[in-house]
């Protein structure tokens, strides 16, 4: 904005009474302006200034409470500078090609959120950002992992090596890295004390250039919580004795919000050695502690994950590059089971297709993967057998009845049309997805196959023509055409495809990973994806007739695969499923 | 089972010996006569309707017909001979004041073509010009019907002139008449589907050349082409030995066709001919939403019942039969010779091989 502009709009909004006079209008060093004026805000004058950095509008303007006998005792003003917190910037969209009405928007919004704050919302206003607040406070961090209920209950805090402090219900629910088996760790353990406000509680927090709450403060915040809570569980929870450090955990409810609540810590010291929520003694030393949400119930639905799917067990046979972004993606959808099988290395030729990269090159990709996942995933339990799907198999160290889905990427026709058949004929074996791409990014492929229902891998090799040329009939590609490249000699045959085209198609099968996991797909699908056939035309290759089919076709068609003669599940399926001849 | 498809696939649209009248090969000369008809009205009819007093009419023209709807086949030799329907429309109204009887119209058509060709006949449907050929008298013919257009009629419809040489006023009839609408209903389903479509297409030509072998074409002895297809609108769907790549199995969808026609013989009562006998029903799903087929006799029907019989039993046996030889056999005794039959030799099983490219990676 020019100087012309902004006074235009500084005598505009004073003669409209949007701003009360004197205003001043400065340049600042950084190419931007200051604005010093006056509000009027529930019958008070409140001096501002605003600020607009030198590309306004990009970023909407700081407006900062000038009044010090307002400063951090209304809500949305912060202590630090008087910043009033009148928006928050997610989700903004800012008029950037009349930049006067976004300063005019800003001054009515910072008049709203003052008046808010003066009236008799004030303490509501203070209890929505409750957790913004208690961290203006400080205090040492402790990371969370309990996930909060609605009872009151003794938790254990962990103090470890490098000041790493958490705090758990149950030794299940820290993540693997965390246990007691991590020999990493060497953890001193304290009691800690999980309160569950009732609901409705509601204060002010503490300022943070005033004294923390005193023992007097706290006993009279939480008393009506304490109250409904039996008397002979109040004296299991507060027992007196031997109780000298501790660390409260009091869960406040979210305005607005029935599962939500913030999670405040309060590290105590009691010269008795008594709990400072039971009934005696005063001399409490309280501070203010910072938990980290880590806790599972928070992070991962925070990451768009399903927590219905977190107890999920998956196994994933054949971890190439299909595999690789497959386990990537089923952990960040919050399945956190994983069983990995393979026998192979990664070589070096495969690197930039591989979600492991360089890292996992010339190890075994099972046990790679799991080390990736478990790296970069908290909550990750990732097993790997490092050897073929048929000798686990046999070795008996696979129970695949014990799984809620298995997903087999091998990229290995014969060995999945094997595994088809062997899996179908166990007992309580679950559901089955194969999942495969096709050279040249023309497509790729996911097929969901249930035990004792038609449809299975096998009725994609049933042709109705006896005289065809033994293939998959899903395939976008001609039948039986010889893709893969010696590029250096026959030991080392490379198909040529991308990157991209296995995640596209991990990610397909993720899809209907997700879908067969939460119930909300019955039936037995394939879906395809279907990509340019350019690259494939142009190296001298044919596409096949389904390449030709419109998207929605291929959609609608999603259950037209099932051939009812297929040999391994026209007999084994007890539904009389659909047929080819509808 | 054996596979019968690429035999289907010769029988449809083989250059030679294929039935399927392609739009643009052979009847390249029978647009050649539609054309020089469409001329020739619109050069005479005036001079024709000031002879008579009466005001000119500029004719509208718009094909229609199996040559509209892409479902021609080609005639057998000694049949009725090549085909195409012209709609010729006039902005006429069917009654009220200086309304033409449907007769007279025609008349005026009729003379307006007059000297164009040794034969011009005016029939109760239609107009019909024959060409000779290779000394054949009638080797093929454009039927010229005749309407009162839409914009004249105060209930917005299209009405067909129907009415020969010979018929009093009451036996002629300005009949309600909506060819366009009828092929959107036979095609809607198809919309976004060209192998349904191709498919149904196939299947319509290939009854329409069962009908030519097993009928006798003169009267109304043989079902009419217009009644197979809507038998084939009610009674089709698509069939594919393998869905995902679209595979024809015309074979199993003239089975089901065939078994859905025979299964809608019933015992009924015949509006038009007023008696109750055994029959198959072929309603138009437009206007004016009468049976096609409601000229037939009961006799007929009857013929009409034996002979899809015969003809179920022969897609039958062809399903169950191994040998394509055998099958095909069998075949060109209900599509007649110019169904092809393979040799023996052609049909040696081949040895499955024990390995192929998958084409997948993981
Ligand atoms: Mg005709
Ligand atoms: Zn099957």
């Amino acid at each position: 904005m020019t100087t012309e502009a902004l006074e235009a709009w500084l005598s505009v909004a004073t003669a409209t009474g949007l701003v009360l006079p004197p205003g001043e209008m400065q340049p600042d060093n950084d190419g931007g302006f200051r604005i010093t004026t006056t509000l009027a805000v529930a019958g008070l004058s409140v001096g501002i200034l605003i600020v607009l950095a030198h590309d306004f509008p990009k970023d909407a303007p700081l407006v900062l409470v000038q009044d010090s006998q307002l400063l951090g005792r209304l809500p949305h003003v912060f202590r630090n500078a008087g910043v009033v917190c009148y928006s928050t910037s997610e989700g903004l969209l800012l008029n950037r090609q009349q930049p006067e009405t976004v300063l005019t928007w800003a001054v009515k919004e910072t008049i709203r959120t003052l008046e808010e704050g003066l009236g008799t919302s004030q303490v509501a206003e203070f209890m929505r950002e409750l957790e913004v607040y208690w961290r203006q406070l400080g205090g040492p961090e402790v990371v969370n992992f309990y996930n909060p209920s609605s009872e009151a209950r003794t938790l254990t805090s962990y103090s470890a090596k490098d000041n790493l402090r958490w705090l758990a219900g149950a030794e299940q629910e820290m993540p693997p890295r965390h246990r007691a088996g991590n020999k990493l760790l060497t953890t001193i353990k304290e009691k800690a004390t999980y309160l569950p406000l009732l609901p409705g509680t509601a204060f002010i927090p503490p300022a943070p250039n005033e004294p923390f709450w005193t023992i007097d403060q706290l006993r009279e915040l939480v008393k009506p919580t304490l109250m409904a809570i039996p008397s002979k569980r109040r004296r299991q929870l507060f027992k007196s004795g031997r109780d000298w450090n501790g660390l409260l955990v009091l869960a406040v409810p979210l305005v607005g919000h029935k599962s939500h609540v913030t999670l405040l810590g309060i590290a105590y010291t009691s010269l008795k050695g008594v709990h400072p929520l039971g009934e005696r003694g005063s001399a409490f030393d309280l501070k203010p502690v910072q938990l980290l949400r880590w806790e599972r119930s928070y992070l991962l639905p925070r990451g768009g994950g399903k927590m219905s799917l977190t107890p999920k067990k998956v196994l994933v046979i054949g971890c190439g590059a299909i595999g690789g972004h497959l386990a990537h993606e089923l952990s960040q959808t919050g399945i956190l089971y994983l069983t990995l099988v393979d026998g192979d290395r990664l070589s070096i030729e495969n690197m930039h297709r591989h979600a492991l990269g360089m890292a996992g090159v010339g190890e075994y990709k099972a046990i790679a993967l799991r080390d990736e996942l478990q790296r970069k995933y908290l909550y990750a339990e990732v097993t790997a057998i490092a050897k073929p799907i048929e000798q686990a198999l046999d070795a008996g160290e696979i129970q695949p009845e014990s799984f809620d889905l298995v997903i087999a990427a091998t990229g290995e026709a014969t060995l999945e049309r094997y595994l088809n058949e062997r899996l179908r004929a166990i007992a309580g074996a679950p559901p089955v997805i194969y999942s495969w791409l096709e050279p040249y990014g023309i497509g790729g492929h996911a097929l969901l196959t249930r035990p004792h229902q038609a449809g299975c891998l096998e009725c994609l090799y049933t042709s109705p023509n006896p005289d065809a040329p033994l293939s998959n009939r899903a395939l976008f590609a001609a039948p039986d055409q010889q893709f893969s490249l010696a590029l250096s000699g026959c030991g080392s045959l490379h198909t040529p495809y991308a990157s991209l085209d296995a995640s596209q198609t991990a990610t397909l099968a993720a899809r209907l990973a997700v879908e067969a996991l939460t119930s909300s797909q019955p039936e037995s699908p394939l879906w395809s994806w279907k990509g340019s056939d350019r690259e494939l035309k142009a190296a001298g290759f044919k596409v096949g007739p389904r390449y030709k089919l419109t998207e929605e076709t291929l959609r609608r068609d999603a259950m037209r695969y099932i051939a009812p003669n297929c040999p391994v599940c026209a007999f084994d399926s007890n539904t009389n499923a659909a047929t080819n001849h509808e | 089972m054996a596979n019968v498809q690429t035999q289907f696939d010769t029988f449809h649209s083989d250059k030679k010996t294929g039935i399927r009248l392609g739009r643009f090969k052979k009847e390249k000369q029978l647009r050649d006569k539609r054309n020089v008809i469409r001329r020739r009205l619109k050069a005479n009819l005036p001079g024709v309707f000031a002879k008579y007093g009466e005001p000119n009419l500029v004719p509208k023209f718009k094909d229609q017909g199996s040559y509209k709807m892409n479902t021609g086949i080609k005639p057998l030799a000694g049949g009725s001979g090549y085909d195409i329907d012209q709609g010729v429309y006039f902005e006429t109204p069917k009654d009220g004041e200086g309304a033409y009887s449907p007769l007279t119209l025609k008349k005026r058509v009729e003379e307006a073509l007059n000297g164009l060709t040794d034969t011009i006949r005016i029939r109760r449907p239609c107009v019909t010009v024959f060409y000779k050929e290779n000394g054949v008298e009638e080797a093929y013919h454009v039927d010229l019907a005749i309407y009162s257009a839409r914009g004249s009629n105060s209930d917005g419809k299209d009405y067909l002139a129907v009415g020969r040489v010979g018929d009093s006023l009451s036996e002629q009839e300005w009949k309600v008449s909506d060819p366009a609408g009828l092929q959107h209903e036979l095609f809607r389903r198809f919309e976004d589907d060209t192998h349904g479509r191709q498919q149904f297409r196939r299947i319509m030509r290939f009854m329409k050349r069962w009908k030519d072998v097993n009928f006798s074409s003169a009267g109304n002895g043989a079902p009419r082409g217009i009644g197979l297809t809507l038998n084939a609108h009610y009674g089709f769907t698509p069939t594919y030995s393998d869905w995902l790549n679209r595979t024809r199995d015309d074979l199993g969808a003239l089975r089901k066709l065939v078994d859905d026609m025979l299964s809608r013989f019933s015992h009924q009562y015949r509006e038009k001919r007023q008696e109750w006998g055994r029959c198959l029903i072929a309603k138009l799903p437009v206007e004016p939403v009468s049976d096609v087929y409601e000229n037939m006799t009961l006799v007929q029907m009857t013929s009409f019942e034996t002979k899809l019989k015969d003809l179920k039993a022969a897609l039958d046996a062809a399903h169950e039969e191994s040998d394509p030889h055998e099958a095909c056999k069998g075949l060109q005794k209900v599509f007649g010779s110019d169904f092809p039959v393979p040799a023996k030799s052609d049909t040696a099983r081949k040895a499955a091989a024990g390995a192929a490219s998958s084409g997948l990676s993981g």
